[in-house]
């Protein structure tokens, strides 16, 4: 089988949802559409029955049928559309929580390829896409096949007995080659919903990266520059929807071909029996058409997931996460460490021993990767070669949950800091300290049911700074922690940074901080160095 | 729109046609079983899928046209920088894309407003009572179907706000997952996002829920009406008094009212999504004024962010500086003046002439340096080359200017991009340079090759921004921020 079809059953099986509730949304589905076709030819037949056959008799036995068709259709619709959104969601809840733990566990590097431009936003549209995976897709699909069976059957059982057996088979085979016909066309669908996803893509990555920066083009009198860039990508849209149009419509005769020829076979075949039954089973042929178009839209919508499916894949796989114990000894030390990013090196050949309680500034100029290095000592980024180790285990060896306890890490431009002063700093974490206290000391004086709402730069560092300490960490890396800040505000991060005696590591321009700290090192182009006082 | 409504009438026409084809078509079968017969019925099933077909295609076309219409005045809407907590900007192409359904929704809700003619059809080949049934019981569906439309649009609000949250949470998880997991909080932001995705559900299904029950009751009647027609028809047609074919276009041409019915319901709430969208795609509005007699003017201006009142005019060639604590208001007060906040009171203008903007967040595009530094102009590069050695961007990665650059800037630290925006603003040759605190993201190097170009720029006003370490060396107006 090839292999788009393949993942459409993997990842249909991926967030399969509990069998009984499948089953009934199945059973709901294929009886619901029997009902409403039933209730149709139903009362053709009474029509039929009563122009032929005058007699109150014949007449109120499918009069009694249509009538509880009529009541029976409409709950049993209700009932189906209901289960079909609840398996819809379930499997939903499931893919978000599944992208924060997937995205959560990259390294840094890995993210920083995916955050630039709106990947993650699409990522997070791509797996709300997942619940038509089972919602338009799967059961409709199944449900269309019930009603081909359960109509055959029907059609094999009128009367007389057997005789009409042949036009059933006929039936069930011209069922089956126009699904077959019509689901190998999925291939090029997904092809071609690729090429408009890649340009849907592209276009609305032009959108947002314009976005930020037509504002400042637009006072500098430079408009048509972004202008003409979505332009562009405007044109390759178009081309590609209607591509994707164009390869839609391929499949568009097929249902009815398979109705007329539905029709010529009951021409053919028809055994001699009581024309009421062949006006039904006319209008069943009729019926297999409309089935077939639900068929069509049911495959446009895997098309569509197809695509969602195939980008959140690449997401999927994630580094080995170690298992050590967190080492009772926390020196950290750096053995020929190098670390590259975008082809460059930014550290070559780094060896260097930091004892517990030390504290160490980094400086340099910007760009030459004291980000990158800090990363590399709480183990969010690999090294391209040699080792970091805590207390002799490696850092990436550690067990995740401990080391990241134990080693806090303070962005240069923190977020996460919207929302409940309690729920912002403790992020469900077992508290090692008293962080109002903490936020008061550093000149915030909250508690912990006021809120967080847009706060500015230099009270977001205060704040993720605060949040840092949460678990009584040993060693504590901060990345430019009093940058934007005022004398005041530096002198209180450094009081609080001082009332612990972790391990404290950070990259700074502050020359407040270089005094503060006990050793300075320096990196320029790739070199690490010691500086002297 | 009113091609959507004319093509809406003419498919319900046609479709009521069709079912009259049919119910000829099935008597006759009834009848004589003759190969006319399923000559006709054959050409009822072309005939429907040319219909269909057709309609098909209108839509696509139709939507084809009025994507490209919106598409084509999108950057109206990006000249002010996104708000804190908007959404972002890429989904005002996921508007566009629901606003381009609204004429193929148009014609669904023709179809079901004209479908009301099929009734006189009904009364043509069955007479009154087959007529009053189904009046009767549309009668009862409609009113029941706008009780049940007001009480879902109360959910559905509350489930959008509860969707909007989830979206913006579980953006921000992901956009700073580096730190959840330098947090060693990877598990706590799933198991939020998981609740809060429940509780969205709980009230999405609730919602539901309504909005099935209108069309479980538009289905009920429906069903009960063909069902209580057929009944009817059926009696009289054992009388004798009616004959088979106007029985059979009696009960087909009701199912066909109720189907055109039932086809907008299932689509009412993307009709309503289309015309929400459709207001959200108004441009957004800038409040500022054009000034005359100054570069920058603050009158009696107060921002959201500060409850200083500022009063400052900025001229030709001034050296200004704006000082003040971090989340004083410093940023807030720039983006007034420039027209990109609603000031709480007073008002700020600038001139009609070209400005440069500079903050840490201002971004490079995807694309080579020369395309970024010169916005698409001829400028030689020799220019560009001195300016960037001015800015201290001298290594190996500012010789090449065809290079081209990874998205966002990658590669570029803060500190680079800074001075890239800079350079950018500077090729533009503005008459007023906006700093918003940059002093901050540069190291001792670069800020002091920047003071020293900065005064040597003439004749461009400068504006900075800043905490405590100000570029301008010798500011000709000092402007307090207090908070």
């Amino acid at each position: 089988m090839n292999e788009d079809l393949c993942r459409l059953l993997r990842w249909l099986r991926r967030a399969r949802p509990p069998r009984g509730e499948l089953v009934r949304a199945i059973l709901a589905g294929g009886v619901a559409s029997v009902t409403g076709v039933g209730l149709l030819v139903g009362a053709v037949a009474l029509l039929v029955q009563s122009a032929r056959r005058p007699g109150l008799g014949a007449v109120a036995g499918v009069l009694i049928i249509i009538e509880v068709l009529a009541f029976a259709r409409s709950p049993l619709r209700f009932a189906e559309r209901l289960s079909a959104h609840r398996l819809g969601f379930a499997s939903v809840t499931r893919w978000r929580r599944w992208l924060v733990a997937s995205v959560g566990r990259w390294d840094y590097s890995r993210w920083r390829l995916h955050a630039s431009g709106d990947l993650l936003d699409r990522s997070l549209r791509d797996t709300d896409e997942l619940q038509d995976l089972w919602l338009r897709f799967a059961l409709p699909f199944l449900n269309t096949l019930v009603t081909f069976v359960l109509g055959d059957v029907v059609i094999a059982l009128l009367p007389p007995h057997g005789k009409w057996l042949a036009v059933a088979l006929w039936f069930a085979l011209l069922q089956f080659l126009a699904t077959l016909l019509l689901v190998s066309n999925v291939t090029s669908l997904v092809r071609a919903d690729r090429a408009l996803r890649h340009a849907r893509g592209a276009f609305q990555a032009s959108l947002v990266e314009l976005s930020a920066v037509t504002p400042e083009l637009v006072l500098l009198d430079r408009a048509s520059f972004a202008a003409e860039r979505l332009e562009k990508r405007r044109r390759a849209l178009a081309l590609a929807e209607r591509l994707a149009q164009r390869t839609q419509r391929r499949s568009l005769a097929v249902p009815l071909v398979a109705g007329l020829v539905a029709v010529q076979v009951l021409w053919f075949a028809r055994p001699h029996a009581s024309p009421t039954w062949v006006v039904v089973v006319a209008l069943l042929a009729i019926a297999n058409a409309d089935s077939l178009a639900t068929i069509r839209v049911a495959l446009d919508t895997a098309a569509a997931v197809s695509g969602s499916s195939e980008r959140l894949e690449a997401l999927d796989e994630h580094p080995l996460l170690g298992d050590a114990p967190w080492p009772l000894d926390t020196t950290i030390q750096a053995s020929a460490l190098r670390l590259r990013e975008d082809e460059t090196d930014l550290v070559r050949q780094a060896t260097f021993t930091i004892t517990p309680g030390q504290r160490v500034a980094v400086v340099g100029p910007s760009g030459s990767g004291k980000s990158t290095l800090l990363r590399a000592l709480c183990g969010l980024e690999p090294a391209f070669a040699g080792d970091v180790t805590i207390g002799g285990v490696r850092v990436r060896d550690i067990d995740e949950t401990q080391l990241r306890a134990m080693v806090s890490y303070v962005a240069a431009e923190p977020g996460l800091t919207r929302g409940y002063v309690r729920d912002v700093l403790g992020l469900g974490r077992v508290s090692e300290r008293d962080s109002n206290e903490d936020l008061a000391n550093l000149g915030i004086h909250l508690d912990g049911s006021s809120r967080f709402d847009e706060l500015s730069r230099g009270e977001r560092q205060r704040v993720a700074l605060a949040r840092s300490l949460v678990t009584g960490p040993r060693i504590i890396i901060a990345d430019e922690p009093t940058s934007g800040l005022t004398r005041e505000d530096t002198e209180r991060v450094l009081d609080l940074l001082s009332s612990t005696d972790a391990t404290i590591i950070v990259a700074t321009h502050d020359e407040r901080v270089r005094e503060w700290c006990d050793e300075t090192y320096e990196l320029v182009n790739g070199e690490l160095r010691l500086l002297i006082r | 729109m009113t091609s959507a409504r004319v093509i809406g009438v003419v498919s319900l026409v046609l479709s009521f046609g069709l079912a009259v084809a049919t119910a000829v078509a099935l008597s006759d079968l009834a009848h004589r079983s003759t190969s006319t017969a399923f000559v006709l019925l054959s050409t009822v099933l072309a005939a429907r899928w040319i219909v269909s077909s057709a309609l098909n295609e209108w839509n696509g076309w139709t939507a084809r046209v009025v994507r490209g219409a919106w598409r084509e005045q999108l950057v109206a809407h990006l000249r002010v920088p996104r708000a804190e907590g908007e959404r972002s900007r890429g989904d005002l192409a996921l508007a566009i894309d629901q606003v381009a359904a609204g004429p193929s929704l148009e014609t669904l809700a023709t179809s079901a407003r004209a479908s009301v003619v099929g009734l006189v059809i009904v009364f043509w080949a069955a007479g009154w009572l087959s007529t009053l049934i189904t009046v009767v019981l549309m009668g009862l569906a409609i009113p029941l179907y706008q009780r049940a439309g007001r009480r879902s649009e109360v959910l559905a609000q509350d489930y959008q706000r509860r969707r909007a949250l989830l979206t913006v949470r579980q953006l921000e998880l992901l956009n700073h997952a580096p730190e959840l997991r330098a947090l060693g909080a990877v598990r706590y932001g799933a198991d939020e996002i998981a609740a809060i995705s429940d509780s969205e559900h709980a009230i999405a299904m609730r919602a539901l829920r309504v909005a099935l029950e209108s069309s479980l009751v538009t289905e009920f009647l429906s069903g009960v009406s063909i069902g209580l027609v057929a009944m009817v028809v059926g009696f009289r047609l054992l009388e004798g008094h009616l004959s088979l074919e106007h029985a059979l276009v009696a009960v087909l041409v009701t199912s066909e009212i109720f189907l055109s019915i039932r086809r907008f319901g299932v689509e009412f709430h993307r009709r309503e999504d289309a015309q929400k969208s459709m207001s959200n795609l108004a441009p957004p509005v800038t409040t500022n004024r054009t000034s005359r007699d100054a570069l920058v003017v603050a009158d009696e201006l107060v921002t959201g962010a500060s409850a200083t009142r500022f009063d400052f005019r900025v001229h030709a060639g001034e050296r200004v500086v704006i000082t003040g604590p971090s989340g004083s208001g410093k940023t807030t007060l720039l983006h007034t003046v420039l027209g990109w906040r609603t000031p709480t009171s007073g008002h700020g203008a600038h001139a009609d002439v070209p400005i440069g903007f500079v903050s840490v967040e201002s971004s490079l595009v995807t694309g080579t340096l020369y395309e970024n530094l010169t916005l698409g102009r001829p400028i030689p590069r020799d220019r560009v080359h001195a300016l960037l050695t001015q800015l201290d961007l001298s290594s190996e990665r500012f010789t090449d200017l065809d290079v081209r650059l990874l998205a966002d800037g990658r590669g570029f630290s803060t500190g680079e991009k800074v001075r890239l925006a800079l350079a950018r603003c500077v090729l533009a040759e503005p008459a007023v340079l906006i700093l918003d605190d940059i002093a901050g993201v540069l190291d001792s190097r670069a800020r002091a090759s920047l003071r020293r170009y900065l005064k040597e720029l003439e004749g461009v006003a400068i504006l900075e921004a800043t905490v405590n370490d100000p570029l301008l060396t010798t500011p000709f107006q000092l402007i307090e921020v207090t908070g």
